[in-house]
């Protein structure tokens, strides 16, 4: 019974993986049971094999290629470094020469659309009316005007509202 | 007498990153050639092949530069690198339709013999090549915990964050994993029994 739970142990106790206790258990049972004791050997044995590839030396073209391999790499990882610090520099350029392009045509757009549109069409007035709008404007005017002294009555204007005052019907004016 | 300052290298790792986040790209040369060869090592016995393994690394390097402003730097370098690369050996290992080939340690490297005694040295590099074998019949999910654990030395704690997964599925798989390497050693080298 106990040979059946050795054997499933050893493999980790000869390694070393084990618990403390089970390390004790192997130990215990192979001094008094030379079969288990016998295969923990092997598997020491195995240890000892594997550790072997330890001290295996690469041949001289192996490690030529591998130290080639290494420079290649780190070579183009900097090269590729130095064409990452480049393309944003210029990329932020393109995009502040793009921006400004573009805000330039969307002025000169907005600038002649500005400049292209027509006043609006002013609608005339017919013109009986027109005239009546005038003659009431000036005679509203005279009236006002009326403590002009005769000295002031120089000009040919002044003379006319004075003409047109006193040939006026005013009963209609809304002073 | 000279006094000098011992920095821990997670402090160096961190002055690193933050040099290289300055603009000196020499900081991360640093980093990647103090762990090139074992993430090289780690992706390769995942993948179990030798260009998959070089285009995973170089994948994983090109991530971490990418990510490497958002690194947080009280995590080991390490173990945040080793993280993305195993992410990108499963992702490789999902996506390839390639069958599984028969690779060897030779397509990478071995060990040249030394001083030590010629017997011990061909027994170390047989034992390498019969480790590579064993592994490379294992299921990719145990044969990553079993290189993180015994390989690389990381404890399951490490691992799991590694493969965004608990501290107990961690032990579980490794449990698994061992018990696996044993029965394919056991039947592929039976002579060792």
């Amino acid at each position: 019974m106990d040979c059946r739970k050795v054997r499933e142990l050893i493999p980790l106790v000869s390694g070393g993986d084990s618990e403390t206790a089970d390390v004790e258990f192997v130990k215990n049972h192979i001094a008094s049971c030379s079969t288990c004791n016998k295969l923990y050997q092997k598997y020491i044995a195995d240890r000892q094999a594997l550790n072997s590839l330890n001290s295996f030396t690469l041949s001289d073209s192996i490690e030529e290629r591998l130290k080639a391999i290494s420079n290649s790499v780190i070579a183009n990882r900097t090269t590729s470094e130095r064409k990452k610090k480049v393309t944003p520099f210029a990329v932020r350029i393109v995009r502040v020469l793009t921006g400004t392009a573009l805000i330039l045509i969307a002025l000169l757009a907005l600038v002649f659309y500005l400049g292209g549109q027509k006043p609006p069409k002013q609608e005339k007035a017919p013109e009986g009316i027109v005239e009546r709008i005038e003659y009431n404007r000036m005679i509203k005017r005279a009236i006002e005007n009326a403590t002009l002294d005769e000295k002031e009555k120089v000009t040919p204007a002044e003379r006319e509202k004075c003409r047109v005052l006193d040939s006026a019907d005013t009963s209609s004016f809304d002073f | 007498m000279s006094s000098e300052i011992v920095v821990e290298p997670q402090e160096l790792e961190k002055r690193l990153i933050e040099r290289f986040r300055s603009g000196d790209s020499s900081a991360m040369e640093t980093l990647f050639e103090k762990y090139s060869k074992r993430l090289f090592w780690v992706a390769f016995n995942i993948l179990q092949n030798r260009e998959d393994a070089l285009d995973a690394v170089q994948e994983t390097f090109v991530k971490i530069l990418n990510a490497i402003d958002r690194f947080d730097t009280s995590r080991r370098f390490y173990t945040w690198a080793c993280q993305i690369m195993i992410n990108l050996c499963v992702d490789k290992k999902r996506r390839s339709l390639k069958a599984r080939s028969v690779v060897s340690l030779e397509d990478i490297g071995t060990q040249p013999l030394q001083q030590a005694a010629p017997e011990h040295l061909v027994t170390q590099e047989e034992k390498r090549k019969r480790v590579f074998t064993v592994m490379g019949k294992m299921a990719e999910a145990y044969r990553t915990v079993i290189i993180l654990r015994e390989v690389e030395g990381l404890g399951c704690k490490e691992i799991g964050e590694m493969l965004a997964t608990t501290h107990a599925t961690v032990r579980w798989r490794l449990h698994r994993a061992r018990i696996m390497f044993r029965k394919i050693w056991e039947k592929e080298f039976p002579e060792e029994i």
